[in-house]
């Protein structure tokens, strides 16, 4: 019976045995996360609408601008051009001049561009023209002053350079303010620790784990602009995209670290600012009244810590 | 991780073939021991059990010289998510038998028996949808994420006798129960959505708790709403919160000479928990995370993000609940030869728990060279089993002791938890023969017993 009963103990202890690897007592929860390392998560952040009325310049609104704009540009763009290119106006004076020049040709066959144009000047450069018209501030009045600007222009090389000179002060100045939205507090929540925990440090060479900002933007404007966003107080600026017109684009993705983002959420008056370079104008458009739609999101590569 | 080291499930499926057994009645009253009983106070039977459907290593990963989870990112997801289930099973049962004993009859077959067993269950389903979410981080639709735990005493009296010529015994046991404590938070509905405009985890959860004299520290949200969270009960006393009434029947039937059918339904009832020990709460949570919107210069939404929301029960009004006890189902077949020393028997199991009901099958082998004597090897298949286990079980004149396993093969922790093994059994028992022995099986019987 011993025998047996020691046989049977032998027979249970060899068939079974201790995986010391399995120690219960030191278990790793530290690294515990959702998804891995070909994960991408897309967190929203921001998603601005912005209005017509957003865009102005000191004088206006955009519309305003752009109204006057279509009146100092010729119908027809010089070369059968489709669009006006802000970039080469600012610094190309030939090219400027090609516009204003075909601007005037333009008055010397249309009654009505001449008109539209005497109107403007009426409303905005009266002084400018007044002396070359013949005409004192104390005498002129809206019929005579476009009758007499009429009348003189195919005749008056001076009242027609005077015209071309307006028409090149206001395309070359031609330009919006900055957008600036208040975001106040971004508080991010437990997303915050999710987004920042496990980041790869700047210069880890193929980095699985990082963050950027990217996004989406939408707009129906006649306008292609180039826009710098940044968010101050931080000085967290993104990559400089351009908006084509009437196209949905990507925000291309600008790489933040962990206490880029920490600040972001750290900020009470969080705000975003967003300078426009104005590239090409196609002329003669109507706009909507939201025209533009930024979504910015955080991306994380790799898992989200837990 | 506290389940699988509270303790190994009770009724070893091992045991349920050994003849010897004082175990035999808790599978099938009808069932009776070699010899009358008396259990040495708490020690005269013990049994503890895991009973999961994954085992250890699909939750525990050794990656260079660290034990990470099944949730660490060294850890691939189609590696991780290989094996799980929709529902992901992790149960323990306890039973501590306080007082046993039993006796048979003048006519040697007529057997009766009584016992005071201490019991807990504890039970967590995990569904498979709430790793799938984690591991590739893809939205969720998690459902009956859950966990329920209860604690009863039960004092039951059993008593079985032979009909048809003793080809058929049939027997019953009727228990009184009182219950300890009982908890159960479950989340019936877990939506977690991570599109690029939107994060949000909606839930809708209950926890209901029967303890007595428990006090709940009630708190108020940024809104003046009443909450509490499962850490706000206090428990400061063990005493009854309820009470019910179960019965075990069961039946045998000698089909040949040799060969048995059996048949049981035990721990069938119902525990009434009181409702002035009840405290109730339900938990209907939206977190959402948006980000910033700025529309016409005004800013119309604010991210709020904390998945500490999530814990926060909505006091309801507590009621009285009859809950059912953890029913099982037990069906044998056992042939026996070469004068009933040996025997083959075969068993089903069903197991209803709380979130999933368990089915198994064992296969036995039982030896009994000499009468007081029994070996037994079984290897059982199925969900929450897959596991080859031994008893041993002696009763000779002035001892009756069992000790079962099914941790013969295992590959164990430091701590003795199975590893690849998806359930664990310890069951032991210690008495003092009563009386002579049965008449039930005749190959038993001595001269002596004849007296």
């Amino acid at each position: 019976m011993k025998k047996l009963l020691f046989l049977c103990l032998l027979g249970m202890l060899s068939a079974s045995c201790i995986d010391k690897e399995y120690d219960l007592t030191g278990i790793d929860t530290d690294g515990i996360a959702v998804g891995d390392a070909t994960s991408r998560f897309t967190v929203p952040l921001v998603t601005v609408t912005v209005a017509l009325d957003d865009i102005h310049d000191s004088e206006g609104s955009l519309q305003e601008m752009l109204d006057e704009a279509d009146i100092w540009l010729p119908s027809q763009l010089p070369g059968g051009a489709e669009y006006v290119d802000f970039a080469r106006l600012y610094v190309d004076d030939a090219y400027l001049g090609e516009l204003t020049g075909a601007l005037v040709e333009e008055m010397g066959r249309s009654d009505e561009r001449l008109n539209k144009v005497a109107d403007l000047a009426w409303r905005s450069y009266k002084k400018d023209f007044l002396a070359l018209l013949g005409l004192s501030e104390a005498s002129a009045d809206k019929t005579r002053f476009k009758a007499a600007f009429v009348k003189l222009f195919a005749t008056n090389a001076a009242l027609r350079q005077q015209t071309e000179a307006s028409a090149r002060k206001y395309l070359q100045l031609l330009n919006v303010s900055d957008l600036s939205y208040e975001l106040g507090s971004l508080d991010l929540g437990e997303v915050l620790d999710m987004l920042t925990e496990n980041l790869d440090p700047q210069g880890t060479v193929d980095p699985v784990n990082t963050l950027s900002i990217e996004g989406k933007v939408e707009s129906t404007l006649p306008l292609s602009m180039r826009l710098l966003p940044a968010f101050t107080p931080t000085g967290l600026e993104l990559s400089p995209f351009t908006i084509e017109v009437d196209a949905t684009m990507d925000v291309p993705p600008t790489r933040i670290y962990a206490e880029d983002l920490r600040a972001l959420a750290n900020a009470s008056n969080v705000k975003i600012v967003v300078p426009v370079e104005l590239q090409k104008y196609y002329p003669g458009r109507t706009l909507d009244p939201r025209p533009i739609s930024i979504r910015l999101s955080m991306v994380k590569t790799g898992p989200l810590h837990l | 991780m506290l389940l699988w080291a509270a303790g190994a499930a009770a009724q070893n499926p091992t045991a349920y073939f050994m003849e010897g057994s004082t175990f035999r009645t808790q599978f099938n009253p009808a069932f009776a021991p070699l010899r009358g009983y008396v259990n040495i106070p708490f020690v005269g039977s013990m049994q503890a059990g895991i009973t999961n459907n994954l085992p250890l290593s699909k939750l525990l990963y050794p990656r260079d010289g660290r034990l990470v989870t099944l949730l660490d990112p060294s850890v691939s997801a189609d590696e991780a998510l290989a094996g799980l289930k929709t529902n992901n099973l992790l149960g323990t049962e306890v039973r501590m038998g306080l007082i046993g004993f039993g006796k048979f009859t003048k006519n040697h077959k007529n057997f009766w028996s009584f016992d005071l067993n201490l019991r807990t269950n504890a039970e967590i389903n995990v569904p498979g949808a709430l790793f799938e979410f984690i591991k590739r981080g893809d939205a969720g639709s998690i459902r009956n994420l859950g966990l329920e735990a209860e604690m009863y005493a039960d004092a039951g009296v059993s008593y079985s006798f032979p009909l048809l010529g003793d080809k058929l015994y049939v027997g019953a046991k009727a228990k009184f129960i009182v219950g300890l404590a009982r908890a159960k938070v479950n989340f019936d509905r877990m939506d977690i959505t991570l599109h690029d405009d939107r994060w949000a985890v909606e839930a809708q959860g209950s926890i209901e708790a029967n303890i007595p004299g428990a006090e709940v520290n009630y708190r108020y949200d940024d809104n003046g709403q009443l909450y509490f969270e499962s850490d706000d009960i206090e428990i400061n006393k063990i005493k009854p919160a309820g009470y019910g009434f179960a019965v075990d029947l069961g039946a045998t039937y000698e089909i040949l000479p040799g060969l048995q059918a059996s048949l049981a339904v035990t721990d069938l009832g119902f525990i009434s928990w009181s409702k002035t020990n009840t405290v109730s709460g339900r938990a209907e949570t939206s977190v959402e995370y948006t980000g910033i919107t700025i529309e016409n210069g005004e800013t119309t939404s604010s991210p709020d993000f904390s998945l500490d929301d999530l814990k926060q029960f909505r006091p309801i009004e507590a009621k009285g609940s009859a809950r059912a006890l953890q029913a099982s189902v037990n069906a044998g077949l056992e042939y026996f030869m070469w004068n009933h020393r040996v025997g083959f028997g075969l068993l089903y199991q069903a197991r209803f728990r709380e979130f999933k009901t368990l089915h198994s099958v064992t296969g036995s082998i039982n030896f009994s060279p000499i009468r007081w004597f029994t070996l037994s090897g079984s290897y059982t298949a199925g969900s929450g089993m897959g596991a080859f286990g031994l008893a041993l079980n002696l009763c000779p004149g002035w001892i009756n002791f069992f000790v079962g396993t099914d941790l013969v093969t295992a590959r164990f922790t430091p701590q003795f938890v199975p590893v690849s093994q998806k359930s664990m059994n310890v069951t032991f028992g210690l008495g003092i023969p009563l009386g002579r022995r049965s008449h039930r099986v005749a190959e038993y019987v001595r001269a002596s017993d004849r007296k």
